[in-house]
């Protein structure tokens, strides 16, 4: 158990109690439902895995959101599950009522994962334009070089992936994920595989982008300040099976910028969350 | 100029000592040429013969290719139907496997009594012989699909099989294993045309050693011998050259 959550805007979420004290009042059409949520994996030789256990969460139409938790908690395991690329075990997930699957065929859903997954045959314009050709659609030309100039990309149009820097191949992969206009928003470590430095810059970056382009986030992270600086909530799930062990409001203003980061409300959450991470991840490590 | 010689003597003196060993030995133990012939009458036979030589080369060149784009094509189609439908992949891979394992020797016999004496017969050998590894390397290709690309497809309302996906996807991805395919198989595609030649007696490098042979012509069957490999490397060469310029763009 953590101790230090006497704060008032933390609660926690656990099995049974499926009474929902998150303020998502308004039916956006991105409201996103998860209830009682399970995903256990089959080893083998009758053996199981229960990656994520009981998860109850309610995330309003153009909230963002941040996981995270130690490494193996099932945090990916959720997003996948909300991203349909994976079905619960038990449980139900709906994004504005509909199943992911429904999400998915009405093109309102996009992704990008700490591999950029781009196309390496393909040029940084022709890899934003994917979506259009793989859903069959034509492909708005107008849109695909908005979206390279809105990650600043727009004089890369024609260069390959190879020849991009990896924070480059992000923009790309995260353009390539807004192209279709999505209602929901699925980043799994992003910017995992970047350096301290450009992760930072492409954090402010992306916080940029997504105050242009308002849209339901669900951001998986390692990193406890990047979670703080991005998101609106922050849930902080248990080792495994993951469960949501704490959720943290971040009351700070927004446009964020670099200096937010030396701002003390920022500190302080930042100092909070650490702690309740280290907390859950020593408890895991006794079990 | 003078650099780029001296890297071709760094790196091939080999050969130009073998030659000279050659010569020597020929010249020292006189040895009639019915037996070996020396280097320079090699040389000379295909100064003396050039047009002859270059009709035949060519018309073996040209099978040869002709079968291996033929082998190419047929192996890219039935790969895509074995990956769009495992069940027919299942029908597919031992039948594949089973003409790849008959000897070529075996094999040239019984196509010469279906098909006839004749070039097109040395085309259906060297096609057939082709498609098999082109099959093999076209099918991984298209299976090799990373797991994050499968993902992202599958975000976009993109099913991970059926032809959109192919096409846009799984077809690109395995462009670099059939460049692979073609570059291994070329100079092979050129030595199953050459056996073919040989043993149906179709016109080609392949007769011209057989006919010189029977003839005591030793130098001539040398120099088809030595033009063959001249190709094969060429070939080699050519599709290494193609792989490396196009490979660089499937690399993230």
């Amino acid at each position: 158990m953590i101790s230090n959550t006497s704060h008032a805007q933390t609660l926690r979420a656990s099995a049974g109690e499926p009474e929902k004290a998150e303020s998502a009042s308004s039916t956006s059409p991105s409201e996103i439902a998860l209830t009682n949520v399970s995903k256990t994996f089959a080893l083998g030789k009758g053996q199981t895995l229960d990656a994520v256990s009981n998860v109850d969460l309610n995330i309003a139409g153009g909230e963002f959101i941040a996981l995270i938790g130690a490494s193996g908690c099932g945090k990916s395991t959720l997003l996948r599950m909300i991203a349909g690329l994976e079905d619960p075990s038990q449980g139900s997930i709906t994004i504005a009522g509909q199943s992911p699957e429904d999400c998915i065929k009405r093109h309102k859903l996009g992704i990008a994962m700490q591999e950029h997954g781009l196309m390496p045959w393909l040029s940084a314009w022709n890899n934003v334009a994917m979506p259009f050709r793989l859903a069959g659609l034509p492909i708005d030309k107008k849109r695909v070089d908005e979206l390279l100039a809105l990650v600043e990309l727009a004089d890369f149009a024609q260069a390959m992936p190879k020849q991009l820097s990896g924070g480059m191949k992000q923009r790309v992969s995260i353009a390539r994920a807004l192209v279709l206009k999505p209602d929901v928003l699925i980043l799994d470590e992003p910017f995992g595989a970047l350096d301290a430095v450009t992760r930072r810059l492409m954090n402010n970056e992306l916080q940029r982008i997504w105050s242009q382009q308002p849209t339901t986030t669900i951001l998986v992270t390692h990193s406890v300040e990047e979670a703080v600086f991005l998101a609106d909530r922050i849930c902080l799930m248990s080792p495994r099976p993951g469960r949501l062990e704490l959720i943290e409001e971040v009351e700070l203003n927004r446009p964020r910028g670099l200096d937010t980061m030396h701002e003390p409300e920022f500190r302080q959450i930042l100092a909070k969350l650490t702690t309740a991470l280290d907390d859950v991840c020593t408890q895991g490590s006794r079990q | 100029m003078i650099s780029t010689l001296k890297g071709i003597w760094t790196r091939y003196w080999g050969i130009l000592i073998l030659l000279a060993a050659w010569q020597f030995f020929v010249s020292i133990n006189n040895i009639n040429s019915i037996v070996a012939p020396s280097p320079q009458g090699v040389v000379l036979s295909l100064i003396n013969n050039a047009d002859y030589f270059a009709g035949e080369a060519l018309r073996t060149t040209l099978t040869a290719s002709g079968g291996l784009l033929l082998g190419l094509l047929l192996g890219i189609v039935i790969a895509a139907l074995a990956w769009s439908t495992p069940t027919l992949s299942g029908l597919l891979m031992p039948m594949a496997l089973l003409l790849r394992s008959i000897p070529i020797v075996a094999f040239v016999p019984i196509i010469v009594r279906i098909a006839g004496y004749g070039t097109h017969t040395v085309l259906i050998v060297t096609t057939v012989l082709s498609f098999f590894p082109c099959y093999v390397f076209a099918l991984s290709g298209f299976q090799e699909v990373a797991q994050v690309r499968k993902d992202f497809c599958r975000s976009v309302g993109c099913k991970t099989v059926g032809w959109r996906f192919f096409r846009y996807v799984a077809m690109p991805t395995a462009v670099p294993n059939i460049l692979t395919a073609l570059r291994v198989l070329a100079p092979t595609a050129l030595l199953v045309a050459l056996v073919a030649e040989f043993l149906i007696g179709a016109d080609g490098l392949g007769y011209v050693m057989l006919r010189a042979r029977s003839d005591l012509e030793m130098d001539k069957s040398w120099a088809a011998a030595l033009l063959a490999s001249v190709l094969s490397v060429t070939f080699f060469a050519l599709f290494s050259w193609f792989d490396k310029k196009y490979r660089s763009n499937w690399q993230a």
